[in-house]
């Protein structure tokens, strides 16, 4: 197999475990029902690094994710910088982790701009430097020519993209090390601005962001990630770089297909494809 | 249906509304069974030393405790009132994030309504020797309570984790309007004359009550409503993205809400110990002031307030004036503008309930 060292795909597992962890969770459970949908599960995301939650269909990956933000009751422990999350003050946890949900609805006619300014709810500035910080993300997320759009009339893409500048205004006063949980962003996107949004998302991590993305692309995922966790069976399977995890044998375990992986002819990420 | 974007900013709106305030005002000081001029509504309302020129008209003695003492207290009632009515729809609507919410819809006024029936009937006799009592205390309190409560039920019926289901909300709605209405029929049986004609007018709501002592309890109750909702605008806005996005963006969801629903229930209940009964301004109002300044509740909630006393204003005084001599309970005209605004949403909204 040819790799390109460029992308260094075989990221030495040393540097995973030294690197500064941003969130961190022990033991988590839960359920809802009768059914398991966590079972203690435990792993930390670190600042500067893209990770990737991959698995089946209600396997909790956005569970673990409504879990660490507190939107589910915590049984375990989530620490966010060091410190219980319950032990941060809501406002100043809002400046340093945003929330990209999987889909929102909003009945009222904002335009794109508003829905985007309402990032600023988080920070302590004036209102025309909200503004201005909003214009400037709809800019990064190709958003700005929608700004005076009603926002209901919006496709599912744009409104995701509005949704992603309106996170990325909310963390404008964090610094560099910030956090961002990203439900399915690319889910309703189409081929270019998936690739815009993870490029985004990876330049976020290199400059020092802790990155969280669930989603279902594998091959997106081996693209972008640093590093890519597996959940199946509410439990973490799999945890590494994209080659250490993407491997055919994990592939069918989790999701009984057969596969084969390859590497990509021009960037040495493993490539996952359909061995029918 | 929308103005996206508004081509006057919200100040000038807001100039825009105190105008039209002001015309509303001299028009329903002048109108009624006697003849008042405009230049004399108009003087009246003004401290002689700054009336100017035209006027100077000599106000009549009996001319001016008309208007001081029947006509400006019902006014500024109605003001009060809309007012009231308008910022606590707005609130109700964002609280629900759902455009059909309203204190008359969901049962919230009935659930007011049968608190302030309670207390008349049970607290009835004190009236005639403590009236200012009944006015501060038991009737405005119970009123609030049965508010409340019924704010309460339809929200917990209402809402789950992933939103507002407006079915639930509706049909707690028409529950609690049924089982409000069978309370206030059965306090009919153990109520006296004079509590029963009460009733009655709380029943179908009317301005005619005023005075300055209800005067002075909604004004004071508009004015810290509106402090205390204008504090939690920017919330609000986030509340309208859903709980869970409100949450991520650091707003302490679960008490907002909660304080949301008792300051809007006070406010209806307010309102109903003091004018009865008077449904659709809190639907209409909000819905005109979207489509005037946007969704933002920082613009609207003051521009709510100011449709509302303007509509409530108009509304009594075509009530006033359409059975002329005879004074038509206003609840029956914001019945008669309303309901066919709600059928209309309905339609709009057909296939999305």
């Amino acid at each position: 197999m040819q790799q390109n060292s460029a992308h260094n795909p075989t990221q030495n597992p040393a540097t995973l475990a030294s690197a500064q962890a941003a969130l961190s969770f022990k033991n988590l459970h839960l359920e809802l029902g009768k059914k398991t949908i966590l079972r203690n599960v435990s792993a930390q995301f670190n600042y500067g690094q893209l990770t990737v939650l991959l698995g089946p269909n209600g396997t909790g990956k956005s569970s673990l994710l409504k879990v660490i933000t507190q939107e589910l009751p915590i049984r375990g422990e989530v620490f966010f910088n060091q410190k219980t999350v319950q032990n941060w003050c809501s406002r100043a946890l809002a400046k340093q982790v945003g929330v990209l949900p999987q889909s929102s609805s909003l009945v009222f006619n904002f335009s794109a701009q508003e829905v985007v300014e309402l990032g600023g709810i988080a920070l302590d500035c004036a209102n025309a430097e909200i503004q201005h910080l909003a214009k400037q993300n709809m800019q990064r997320t190709d958003t700005q020519h929608l700004a005076t759009r009603s926002y209901p009339s919006l496709s599912g893409g744009e409104k995701q993209r509005v949704h992603f500048a309106r996170v990325l205004t909310q963390l404008e006063q964090s610094g560099a090390k910030k956090v961002l949980l990203l439900d399915e962003p690319t889910a309703a996107l189409d081929l270019s601005h998936q690739h815009q949004t993870l490029t985004l998302a990876k330049q976020l991590a290199e400059q020092g962001a802790a990155v969280v993305i669930v989603m279902h692309d594998l091959n997106l995922a081996a693209q972008y990630a640093d590093r890519v966790m597996i959940l199946n069976n509410a439990n973490i399977v799999a945890d590494g770089t994209p080659w250490e995890v993407l491997t055919e044998d994990n592939i069918e375990q989790v999701y009984q297909c057969k596969t084969r992986v390859i590497a990509h002819p021009d960037l040495g990420y493993p490539m996952v494809i359909s061995a029918i | 249906m929308s103005v996206n974007f508004p081509p006057l900013s919200s100040k000038q709106l807001l100039l825009l509304g105190v105008i039209a305030l002001y015309f509303a005002i001299v028009c329903s000081v002048t109108l009624g069974p006697m003849d008042i001029s405009i230049a004399q509504s108009m003087g009246a309302l003004l401290p002689e030393n700054l009336r100017g020129n035209w006027l100077s008209t000599e106000i009549p003695t009996h001319i001016a405790l008309v208007i001081q003492q029947i006509r400006l207290p019902r006014t500024l009632l109605a003001i009060a009132v809309g007012a009231i009515l308008a910022i606590c729809g707005t609130v109700m609507q964002g609280l629900f994030r759902n455009p059909l919410a309203d204190p008359g819809i969901i049962g919230v006024s009935a659930g007011a309504s049968l608190g302030a029936a309670i207390a008349i009937v049970l607290f009835g006799s004190l009236a005639q020797s403590y009236p200012m009592l009944l006015m501060f205390g038991t009737v405005p309190l119970f009123a609030f309570l049965g508010g409340a409560l019924s704010t309460i039920l339809v929200y917990k019926l209402g809402t789950s984790s992933t939103g507002t289901s407006v079915t639930m909300m509706l049909l707690a709605g028409v529950a609690i309007g049924a089982l409000a209405g069978a309370g206030l029929g059965l306090l009919n049986y153990y109520a006296d004359d004079q509590a029963l004609r009460d009733l009655s007018l709380w029943s179908m709501g009317s301005l005619a009550g005023a005075n300055w002592g209800n005067l002075s309890l909604a004004y004071g109750a508009l004015i810290a409503l509106f402090i205390l909702f204008y504090r939690d605008a920017s919330a609000l806005n986030a509340l309208l993205l859903g709980e869970s996005e409100a949450r991520h963006l650091g707003i302490k969801v679960q008490a907002l809400k909660r304080r949301l629903i008792l300051l809007a229930a006070a406010g209806v209940g307010v309102t109903v110990a003091v004018a009865g009964m008077i449904g659709f301004i809190g639907l209409i109002v909000p819905h005109l002031g979207r489509m005037i300044g946007g969704p933002n509740h920082k613009s609207l909630l003051p521009l709510s307030m100011l449709l509302g006393a303007l509509l409530l204003l108009v509304a009594d005084m075509i009530a006033r004036t359409i059975v002329a001599p005879l004074d038509m309970p206003v609840g029956i005209v914001t019945a008669l503008l309303g309901a066919p605004f709600f059928i209309w949403l309905l339609v709009k909204q057909k296939g999305r309930i």
